[in-house]
């Protein structure tokens, strides 16, 4: 087996690559101190080669016995090790350095500071609930002598004592938690357009100015009755409603961001005087040398110099296989060095890159997305504007009679109005859904995706890895007549043996199922990246034979014969051919009934492949699928999916891959299927994990159930505004009750989201039975 | 009840008080990761 | 040197040996007072003409003995044992709570000598005289800084639920402590309240009532949130939940006071402000006994074979009876049958022998065996009988006094035809008579139960030898 070892760098193997790590400054990138003052530091690592639960305990293990290590916590589903260490007994270089040892090379993550945004805006969210909700509890407190108690039973000064306590703790639900509401009321109203925001800020505005007059100056028109306990509750709901919502998104995002944070913070690098020094990605400059172990992800574009590996590339082009990379192959930013160290030379870095390029792309296509407006903010204008009119309608008609009654109709206008149930009515659903989706495995990253693929007429499958089972299968197709197929079996083994190439894997895999034995004696094998392999035999006569497996390129062959089956493999010797294997793919269980079913429900099912036309075709054949293109590129792809969108369909496109990235965004709407495809995770609108197609069906239908549900809050809350308005209007509604009648509504609408928590994957299985 | 005049400004300010424990526990991350806190306690000794 | 870095690695477990031990002392102790005066209502001969050994005087004894030595004792040695291992750090100081326990102790053998003596402040559950209010005051201060510095010098980031419990109730016990014992001393053993009539009530049930929130509840709760996940091998069913439970709990706690005096000269209005809070009470303290008890969903083949499992959530089922019967004795209607009667002793008792009895000694027999460097106790059949004689006994105590009191309560209102009283007094008191005698039987089935604890805990800790734990250097994930 040829393949060029590659020393250890010497600098390197006598110095700690990762003592540049020892700086404070360097490993407060990806670590946080304990407390202020405290030498105990958290720290976040990336552990590409940890993959289940023997290797986070071994990581666990070693690390737990390193001394001035406190606490490992490793997982092997986010590839993270979270580790608590000492400063004072030990650095990041010797533990880095330990980790080596045991075989789980480790990068930093500067995670903690990328997710402290939302991190702080989350906490803000909770405090701001939090706030509100337990002075509720205790205006309500003081409040609820006064409702059930004879007017004579509390003296004078009672009564004004338990007004200011009530002031004194609705102050912080003012000043603090209400803020969103009146600040984003604000901002609609100086950019002239009416916000849902705007009737809660008034009503809100309006009822504690009108409950402080009462309290500091009673006896004017104003009346002298508090309405601290509604205005607080009226507050609280608001706010559920809000961290719901933050709740859900903060849940779902951080997909992108995990992509963001691919690439390493620091790489070796050779300097002028030959060694390897452990320098800042930030800083590397083109033309660079990089020395990159396996299990690294290559930080910059360039070529390998010195060194033959195999690179993983499945995030930046959706190609699964490993890419085989020899001296001067080009290796891309972003993807990840999987069997052996290499030398590379920088050609390009930064916004440079592939990846960025990538990235932008996404970011860009996502954003160009026409935004689907929600259906609640479709109704809400003209209904926002119908609330002001009738609050005013209130004032005027109680003025003259009774100024205090006129305001306060009006507010409880306004809060019996108010969006609570309306604007709960659609997240309440779309969170219910998308828990309930996450527990069978399907992730949601836009909650507008729930609607969108409820309005799809057409799905668009990537065949790869979609459709397909990833496994290939293989098949002999022809074999030369005068070998024993013992011999051919036995040398098809043999020379595949060696091989990290799926191909070679998958021929390696069946010949050994035909009970072929791969231990035939062989030599000077070889592999040609995207050819094949190569290798010398020794027949019983005593003759070398050289044998070739790989395609028809590097066999020599020229008279292709045409296929269904996606690609064809030569075993050659000379001129000679001496087989010919197939390899296909596998339809997915379910795929064709699945398929069927969504036909059945009229959607136009499509294919668009990259892949050649005739297995396409055949697989579209399979399936029942009409209308199927192969040879389809990313922007033939993106092309088809506008000229769709042009006849006015709306596309659903499932993938897989990132080559899809700019066709997924550019689509109504998106599902990626398949696992361990990050960068479509953090790109399509929805994640199905796991193979199972049929899932699909169950989906959509599920989905539609969602729009349909959040349709019946909308109607529910618009009914109870019908019957509540014109009662407040008529001053026979006092603001409690309005709160109140809004506190039901708003519940009604989160019971009825919860039937959504049901999902049966499996339901449209029993209909077909 | 001349008492209630000490008893709720001093619940008042007690809230406060309450509140701002709890402030503290939310901007320390207290509140965050709690599963995981909830199982820790079974892993010494 | 070398020792002080010895030290620094391993618990502070002395002093909550000490605590433990006393805690069991202290139980055999308050329990045996109890009978005594169970006793004496039954066969009066028994306070034996003497004052001090007189039912008023015992009876302060016998709620300070159980409520402050066993529980208090129970408490502040469950808190170290807890907040050393949920912080992975040497408590605070190790002089500091070494004076916690030779404080705590003398306070309560002071409050011994002088509640039989006759020194009383004569107010329910703070009858001790103000010197020893004031020692007291100043050992809680000391617990408070050994606690509290505990957790300022923590090594885990976050703060386990447990400790809020105990936090709280060592906050508030000291708040409560502080202004219910506000007094005007008139000579070294008479003190004079600070607050008058209607005032001095309601401070006084203000306190009262919090002393069974936050001592009597909040604390053990804490014990609850530690012990039942490590003797059920399992975590808390939802952590998240507990949390709510604690931030609800406190703020609802500190208003029930009120529903003790329905129908008294206090306002309406804050009479039912007392009632209402105590009905909202109902939904924390129940939510956090699911929890506890959940938190054995999926080992419950666990209770079969483990008394101390089934000490501690036989615990919860009272606590969660308690926390049920305590609101529906706070509406007013209902109050006005319960109160005066001995269905509230039987209340209480439900909740100080079922409740927190029950999960104190749970936790001990967690604790004592690996304060001692012993896998289990010395007899696990001992805690198999204890567990059954404590059962029985508190089954006979609440149900012999919920008949009683309700008989009594109905045999008050009872009216004739004509509007005069159906009974006399006399004849509510004869007629309970054996309901008391069932009472007395039931809670002496409960003190020989703390007896055979004793024993048990000599035999454990004369069996092993004092174990010094070492703090470990790593926190496994889970």
């Amino acid at each position: 087996m040829v393949r060029i070892a590659m020393a250890e760098p010497r600098a390197v193997s006598s110095a700690n690559p990762w003592l540049g790590l020892d700086i404070q400054s360097e490993w407060e990138r990806f670590s946080q101190r304990e407390t202020t003052t405290s030498s105990v530091w958290t720290s976040h690592v990336w552990v590409d080669s940890m993959h289940c639960a023997a290797c986070s305990g071994r990581i666990e293990q070693s690390l737990k016995q390193h001394a001035g290590v406190l606490a490992v916590y490793a997982s092997a589903a986010s590839k993270r090790v979270r580790i608590v260490w000492d400063a004072q007994k030990t650095s990041p270089s010797k533990w880095f350095a330990n980790l080596n040892e045991i075989g789980y090379p480790a990068l930093p993550v500067t995670e903690y500071n990328a997710i402290t945004d939302r991190t702080v805006q989350q906490r803000k969210m909770l405090w701001r609930l939090v706030v509100a909700v337990f002075c509720m509890m205790q205006v309500m407190m003081y409040a609820y002598p006064t409702y059930l108690t004879g007017s004579n039973d509390m003296t004078a000064d009672m009564v004004q004592l338990l007004k200011w306590a009530s002031w004194v703790l609705t102050l912080p639900v003012m000043l603090f938690s209400a803020t969103p509401f009146l600040s984003q009321a604000w901002s609609s109203l100086k950019q002239r357009q009416l916000g849902m925001d705007v009737p809660v800020a008034l009503g809100i505005m309006v009822a504690f100015i009108m409950s402080a007059l009462a309290t500091f100056a009673p006896g004017g028109w104003w009346g002298d009755t508090v309405y601290y306990d509604s205005l607080t509750m009226f507050v609280s709901f608001l706010l559920i409603g809000r961290w719901l919502d933050v709740k859900l998104r903060n849940r779902t995002a951080g997909a992108l961001e995990n992509m963001m944070r691919r690439l390493p913070h620091a790489v070796l690098k050779k300097n002028d005087a030959g060694e390897w020094v452990q320098i800042a990605a930030s800083n590397i400059n083109v033309g660079d040398i990089l020395f990159v172990r396996p299990g690294e992800v290559f930080a910059a574009d360039g070529k390998v110099v010195n060194g033959n590996t195999s690179a993983d590339e499945s995030m930046l082009t959706g190609e699964s296989d490993p890419v085989m990379k020899a001296a001067g192959t080009k290796v891309i930013a972003g993807s990840g060095n999987l069997t052996s160290a290499i030398e590379m030379q920088v050609e390009q870095v930064g916004e440079g890159t592939q990846y960025h390029a990538l990235v932008n792309l996404m970011a860009s296509a996502s954003t160009e997305k026409p935004g689907i407006a929600l259906l609640a903010d479709k109704v809400a204008q003209p209904f926002l504007w119908g609330v002001l009119l009738a609050a005013i309608v209130a004032v005027l008609y109680w003025w003259s009679t009774d100024p205090a009654k006129a305001v306060m109709s009006a507010v409880a206008v306004l809060v019996v109005t108010c969006p609570c149930a309306l604007s709960l009515a659609t997240p309440a659903a779309m969170l219910a859904s998308a828990g309930t989706f996450a527990k069978g495995g399907v992730l949601i990253r836009r909650l507008q995706a729930i609607q969108a693929i409820s309005e799809v007429d057409t799905i668009v499958f990537d065949k790869t890895g979609t459709l397909t089972e990833n496994l290939q299968q293989v098949e002999l197709a022809e074999a030369h007549p005068d070998w024993g197929s013992t011999l051919l079996l036995d040398m098809l083994a043999t020379i595949t043996r060696d091989s990290l190439h799926p191909v070679a894997k998958a021929l390696h895999g069946f010949a050994l199922q035909q009970d072929g034995s791969d231990q035939l004696p062989m030599q000077h094998w070889q592999e040609v990246v995207g050819g094949g392999t190569s290798a010398t035999f020794t027949t019983q006569s005593g003759d070398a034979i050289e044998v070739k497996i790989g395609n028809a390129r590097f066999c020599g062959i020229t008279n292709e014969p045409e296929t269904e089956a996606l690609r064809q493999v030569y075993l050659t010797t000379g001129a000679t051919m001496l087989a010919r294997l197939t390899l296909s793919e596998q339809v997915k269980p379910h795929a064709k009934a699945a398929i069927s079913q969504l036909i059945s429900q009229g959607l136009d099912i499509q294919l668009l492949s990259g892949d050649r036309i005739a297995p396409v075709k055949n697989l579209a054949a399979q399936l029942g699928i009409a209308n199927a293109s192969g040879l389809q590129k990313a922007e033939d792809k993106l092309q088809h999916v506008k000229l769709l969108q042009q006849q006015g369909r709306k596309v659903l496109m499932v993938g897989d891959g990132l080559n899809d990235g700019p066709v997924i965004a550019a689509a109504h709407t998106s599902i990626a299927m398949g696992t361990g495809v990050p960068l479509t995770q953090a790109q399509a609108d929805m994640v199905v994990l796991g193979n199972d197609i049929g899932v699909l069906v169950s989906l959509i239908s599920h989905c539609k159930k969602t729009i349909l549900i959040v349709k019946q809050n909308l109607l529910w809350a618009a009914l109870y505004n019908a019957a509540g308005v014109p009662l407040a209007i008529m001053g026979l509604l006092p603001a409690w009750l309005a709160g109140l009648g809004m506190a039901t509504s708003s519940l009604l609408v989160l019971l009825n989201a919860l039937r959504l928590t049901h999902w049966d994957q499996l339901d449209w299985q029993k209909g077909q039975a | 009840m001349e008492i209630a005049f000490l008893l709720i400004p001093m619940a008042v300010i007690l809230v406060f008080a309450i509140l701002g424990g709890l402030w503290w526990a939310i901007q320390t991350g207290q509140f965050e990761d709690l599963e995981e806190e909830g199982s820790r306690i079974l892993e010494q000794d | 040197m070398q020792d002080a870095t010895v030290k620094a690695a391993t618990y502070n477990d002395k002093v909550v040996r000490q605590f433990a031990i006393m805690a069991v002392v202290w139980g055999v102790f308050g329990t045996l007072m109890g009978v005594i005066i169970a006793s004496q209502l039954v066969w009066p001969e028994l306070n034996l003409g003497l004052p001090f050994t007189s039912f008023g005087r015992l009876r302060p004894l016998h709620t300070n003995a159980v409520i402050f030595a066993f529980g208090g004792t129970a408490l502040i040695g469950t808190s170290y044992y807890v907040v050393q291992r949920t912080c992975q750090a040497r408590l605070f100081s190790d002089r500091l709570a070494s004076f916690t326990f030779w404080g705590w102790q003398a306070v309560l053998i002071a409050a011994a000598i002088s509640l039989p003596l006759g020194y009383t402040q004569s107010k329910e559950y703070g009858e001790l005289e103000w010197p020893i209010d004031i020692l007291m005051a100043i050992v809680w201060i000391a617990y408070a800084t050994v606690f509290f510095g505990t957790i300022f010098v923590r090594k885990v980031k976050h703060i386990y639920v447990a400790n809020w419990f105990y936090g709280a109730f060592i906050l508030a016990v000291a708040l409560l402590h502080i202004v219910e014992s506000a007094a005007i001393p008139a000579g070294w053993f008479k003190s004079y309240s600070a607050y008058a009539g209607v005032q001095d009530a309601m401070v006084q049930w203000w306190y009262g009532h919090n002393a069974v929130g936050f001592l009597l509840t909040a604390g053990f709760l804490g014990m609850m949130y530690y012990f039942v996940p490590k003797q059920a091998e399992r975590p808390v069913y939802s952590y998240s939940l507990s949390i709510v439970h604690f931030w609800a709990l406190i703020f609802t706690y500190m208003w029930v006071g009120p529903h003790h005096l329905h129908y008294t000269a206090l306002p309406d209005w804050t009479q039912s402000l007392g009632m209402v809070l105590s009905l909202i009470l109902f939904a924390p303290s129940w939510g956090g006994m699911i929890n506890g008890i959940m938190t054995l969903s999926g080992a419950w083949h666990k209770l079969r074979t483990d008394p101390i499992l089934r000490f501690l959530i036989v615990s919860l089922s009272f606590y969660g009876m308690s926390t049920f019967e305590g609101p529906m004795m706070a509406i007013k209607t209902v109050n006005a049958l319960s109160h005066y009667t001995d269905w509230t002793v039987g209340h209480v008792h439900s909740g100080a022998l079922g409740w927190v009895g029950f999960i104190t000694i749970g936790s001990l027999y967690f604790m004592i065996p690996r304060l001692f460097g012993q896998k289990q106790m010395y007899s696990v059949k001992a805690i198999e009988v204890h567990f059954w004689m404590a059962t029985i006994g508190v089954v006979l105590y609440i149900a012999s006094l919920w008949i009683s009191g309700v008989m009594e309560g109905l045999m008050w209102r009872a009216m004739n035809a004509d509007g005069t009283l159906a009974y006399t007094f006399v004849e509510s008191v004869k007629a309970k008579f054996p309901y008391y005698f069932t009472r007395a039987l039931g809670g002496f089935l409960y003190m020989s139960g703390m007896f055979l604890m004793l024993w048990n805990t000599y035999k454990t800790a004369s069996s092993g030898k004092p174990a010094t734990v070492e703090i470990p250097a790593v926190v496994a994930h889970s």
